[in-house]
């Protein structure tokens, strides 16, 4: 399924946003009258490799930059530092006209079903839009293309030409994922896609992806608060807290053997589906700031296997085996010696 | 536990939403009863009448809503009849409510201890230092550091996980015999969940508190609820001790609501074809007939009888059966 | 076509809004209408054209209303003025000039200011400085004042006033447009559409436009009264329209010189003129903001 060199590829991907930087507030500053400049820290130093044909999922809690991740892979956001490497080209600071023609290869499907759709457009133009904006398909064959899109997702073509706020949130959802097809991308970004779904609803758009899959070419980015939806649609998983990597792994491997302590507070937290009553064994404290994270391992204050390594250094991102990295000093050889 | 008396009896309750030129039963005649110290779970879809349910209880109805007919019971008193002045007294004393957005109940312009003293002293005659002894307990049992320090913040200082928290400190404040929380840990993070689940588990053991806990999720309430109803069509459709129903469901909804969860050992999920119906238009029979796979000529016609008021039942002509498993 | 059938449609959904929701709107908006169109063919039925010195009879200077000319053609069901002109005529005169001024004006500043504050939220940083900056320099001045200003500089006529007029106006169109914009922007649709890489030129007049469109439509009818009133202070101060050009503020200028010689119609009916227009426009703008927000529909 995958191929040597990596369809995507984040290097070094570091994404700071900052508050009281304007111009008065620096001329405040010099008059000793000014706040400090805030700097949030929202991703640092990511790596991520998407190989063609293959499902990344990216799961984390609200504030771990896992959207301000996908916006940036999409360039909705441009990185503050590091390379977007798209094809073995950075796509970053890339002249204008390439870096479109790359950027329409690179498709987002977004959370808010009520958002996502333009009011005011039918849906068959809001699908074809992009297509026909870059001559994918030509004025004459618009409605059979529109048509063939909608078929492809599961949506009668006799909606086309209803406005949005005639579809249910499912159909809606449809109609974002045909979009982001239409342009035939290469890798699509799927941010929280299905999170604001009814159950039953968000199985259908589930298996229509599912579906998608199928075809062996479908790359795509999953992005998702929750591991149960990450587990059945990807092939592997991207754990990030606060802005960090802390455990790439294969889907079963991660759910089998999960090594980074917040990867297996995550998985017992997540709600499964079991009779039985259970007792939470909670992983304790809260998300800490971004605007002030803490030193060493970011995760030492809430972790319940923390060292005193944990609290000065922190820890590098290494290979446990083939495929799953992780970012901690637990049953590291070195950080045992120096500890 | 129902050798105890229900501190909560619900009977065929039926909250109607009046349009001008028609009223629509959003709630059809609901029932249940509530035993002290147990989680009660509600699950449903976006417009199955959990949250209706909820709100309908604890009369917080605004026109054009309105409870058309039905009791709600609680220590031999009606709730659906009683005065606006002794309902707002119950409420917060007896009876609290816990909603999906915490800011919904907390005052921005005052301090965390200025509204827990405050609801403190508006059901109970102490003085206001006892009062904030009792609001510095209740923070402590929810898990929030230093409470001496936190009652002097506002509730913009704190996070959501931390705002939730507080709201349900305040819920517990006076050891309500009902808790109706609704949503309340949708918007948070799974680990900050567990953690208030926790707090809500020990709490109802402890105090003796009644939950009812309404949520899209049944795998939340799985290892949580004690018992749980499934609403579809603002109808209860099964209830069930928690284990019987997650093993065994009866009714085809709640085995398709179950089938479309991902779960660690599921490699395909059931997929139920359809969409709620619309409750604007009539329809004859089993709300759920039409997406039912099991549906015969029967449930396009005839109504079943309702569930919830025993253990275990289903509404449904043709219950599903479970011998030949397991 | 389609889209303009389905415009139309539109409109006509907002007319009958209008007329379910404020019967007293709805009234406003027929005689608005009127008003309107009796101007707009003010050469077909005024009884004279009072700026016809051919037409005008010098004798039947400041006439009370109801007077028939010294020749019997013409009854002055509102009288004449001093130097004789049916006041009638020369009102329904007026208000086209005023109508087609402050028309024009609202007009060109909808485009332009809309098109400012459009611009500022989608390109934000060092577009958005600029364009916001002159938004709040031109707010910093009553936009009497400005149009004072200009037109003390260029001097009267109708197209001075025009410029004036688009010139004081456009800030408000422009902020509106921001801040409707803004919103927009958060919108995960627009996100998408810049996905599709659509042309800039597309992303903001088919998709940013009309969904900022409402709150547009209501600061366009506030500042169409607006105008008509600036207009018509201007031409009353002698610096609007040239003088020999028919104008609301004109004949009021004229009739406020007659109310001491008891000519008092010759003031009353100019104003009254002014009052309608400008009271009209106003409710139903006031109306359709109401309609148009969603926190005030029932």
């Amino acid at each position: 399924m995958t191929s040597d060199i990596p369809l995507l590829e984040l290097k070094d991907i570091s994404r700071r946003f900052t508050r009281y930087d304007g111009f008065f507030h620096r001329l405040a500053r010099a008059a000793h009258v000014g706040q400090p400049v805030e700097n949030l820290v929202a991703l640092s130093g990511i790596n991520l490799s998407v190989f063609k044909g293959e499902t990344v999922g990216i799961v984390g809690e609200s504030g771990c930059g896992k959207t301000t991740l996908g916006r940036i892979v999409v360039q909705l956001l441009n990185p503050s530092s590091g390379k977007v490497l798209f094809q073995g080209k950075n796509i970053v600071g890339m002249p204008e006209a390439e870096a479109r023609q790359a950027r329409l290869k690179l498709q987002m499907v977004f959370q808010n079903p009520h958002a996502t759709l333009n009011p005011r457009r039918r849906i068959g133009d809001t699908i074809i839009e992009g297509a026909l904006a870059h001559g994918l398909v030509s004025r004459k064959d618009t409605q059979e293309a529109t048509a063939a899109a909608m078929m492809r997702v599961g949506l009668q073509p006799d909606l086309a030409n209803r406005f949005p706020h005639a579809l249910s949130g499912g159909q809606r959802q449809r109609v974002g994922i045909a979009r982001a097809l239409a342009v035939e991308p290469e890798c699509v970004v799927f941010d929280e896609a299905v999170a604001a779904l009814d159950v039953s609803i968000q199985a259908q758009i589930l298996n229509l992806l599912v579906n998608l899959r199928k075809d062996t070419s479908f790359t795509s980015v999953f992005i998702s608060h929750d591991l149960n939806v990450v587990r059945y649609i990807s092939d592997r998983v991207v754990i990030l807290y606060l802005g960090q990597v802390v455990e790439v792994a294969p889907t079963r491997r991660l759910f089998q053997r999960p090594h980074h302590p917040y990867s297996r507070a995550l998985l017992a937290e997540a709600p499964k589906l079991d009779p039985r009553k259970r007792e939470f064994q909670t992983i304790k404290g809260e998300l800490p700031s971004p605007l002030n994270p803490p030193a060493g391992c970011q995760f030492h204050p809430r972790c319940p296997l923390a060292m005193d390594i944990c609290k000065r250094a922190a820890p590098p991102i290494r290979s446990l085996d083939k495929d799953h990295l992780v970012a901690c000093h637990l049953d590291d050889g070195a950080a045992q010696e120096a500890a | 536990m129902s050798d105890q008396s229900p501190v909560l009896s619900v009977r065929d309750l039926v909250t109607e939403i009046r349009l001008s030129e028609r009223h629509v039963n959003l709630v059809r005649g609901v029932s249940f009863d509530l035993y002290p110290g147990e989680v009660l779970g509600v699950v449903g879809e976006s417009g199955s009448g959990k949250s209706m349910t909820g709100s309908s209880i604890m009369n917080l109805l605004e026109p054009p809503l309105r409870i058309a007919g039905g009791s709600v019971c609680m220590a031999d008193r009606d709730l659906t009849t009683l005065p606006a002045e002794e309902m707002r007294e119950l409420r917060g004393d007896r009876v609290a409510m816990i909603f999906q957005d915490p800011m919904v109940s907390l005052n921005p312009v005052l301090t965390i201890g200025e509204q827990m003293i405050e609801a403190v002293k508006a059901h109970r005659k102490v003085s206001t230092n006892d009062a904030r002894d009792l609001a510095i307990k209740a923070l402590q049992k929810v898990g929030i550091p230093s409470p001496e320090k936190r009652l002097k913040g506002y509730p913009h200082e704190f996070s959501g996980g931390m705002r939730q928290r507080v709201v349900i400190a305040i819920a517990f404040l006076n050891n309500p015999d009902i808790i109706i929380a609704d949503e309340p840990t949708t918007a948070l993070d799974v680990t900050i969940q567990a953690q208030i689940l926790s707090e809500i588990q020990k709490q109802a053991r402890e105090s003796g508190t009644a939950v009812i806990w309404i949520t899209h999720d049944l795998a939340l309430l799985s290892g949580f609820a004690d018992r749980v109803m499934v609403m579809y069509a603002g109808e209860i459709v099964e209830a069930g001790s928690t284990a019987d129903l997650i093993s065994s469901p009866r009714h085809p909804y709640t085995q398709a609501l179950i089938g479309a969860i991902p779960t660690p050992d599921r490699d395909t999920l059931d997929i139920l074809e359809g969409f709620p119906p619309d409750l604007f238009n009539d329809q004859s029979g089993c709300s759920f007939a039409p997406r039912c796979v099991f549906a015969k000529d029967r449930c396009r016609s005839q109504i079943p009888e309702p569930a919830g008021e025993n253990l275990s039942r289903a509404r449904c002509f043709f219950p599903l059966h479970h011998e030949e498993t397991t | 076509m389609t889209s303009l059938i389905a415009k139309t449609l539109g409109a006509m959904g907002l007319v009958r809004m209008m007329r379910t929701r404020s019967p007293f709107a709805f009234v406003c908006l027929i005689i608005l209408t009127i008003v309107c169109l009796m101007s707009a063919a003010a050469p077909l039925i005024a009884p004279q054209d009072p700026y016809d010195n051919v037409q005008v009879d010098f004798f039947d200077a400041n006439l009370s209303p109801g007077s028939v000319s010294a020749n019997g053609a013409i009854t002055y069901i509102l009288g004449t003025d001093a130097l004789g002109r049916d006041l009638f005529s020369a009102i329904l005169y007026g208000l086209r000039t005023s109508l087609t001024i402050s028309g024009l004006a609202a007009i060109l500043a909808l485009v332009i200011g809309s098109l400012a504050g459009l611009s500022s939220a989608f390109f934000r940083g060092f577009t958005e400085t600029v364009i916001m900056r002159a938004v709040d320099i031109k707010l910093g001045f009553p936009t009497i004042l400005v149009a004072l200003i200009i037109m003390a500089i260029f001097g009267a006529g109708f197209f001075n006033l025009v410029v004036a007029l688009v010139l004081a106006q456009w800030p408000y169109y422009a902020r509106t447009a921001r801040s409707a914009a803004l919103v927009e922007m958060g919108q995960e649709y627009m996100d998408a559409a810049r996905c599709l890489e659509l042309p800039v030129r597309r992303l903001i007049l088919v998709h940013l436009l009309p969904n900022c469109l409402p709150p547009l439509l209501v600061v366009f009818t506030l500042q169409l009264a607006h105008a008509a009133a600036i207009e018509a202070s201007l031409s009353f101060l002698g610096l609007g329209v040239s003088i020999e050009q028919p104008s609301l503020g004109l004949l009021i200028a004229n009739g406020s010189k007659e109310i001491l010689s008891g000519h008092d119609w010759q003031l009353i009916f100019p104003g009254l003129a002014l009052v309608i227009l400008i009271f009209t426009i106003n409710i139903v703008g006031d109306r359709l903001r109401r309609i148009l927000n969603p926190k005030e529909r029932q």
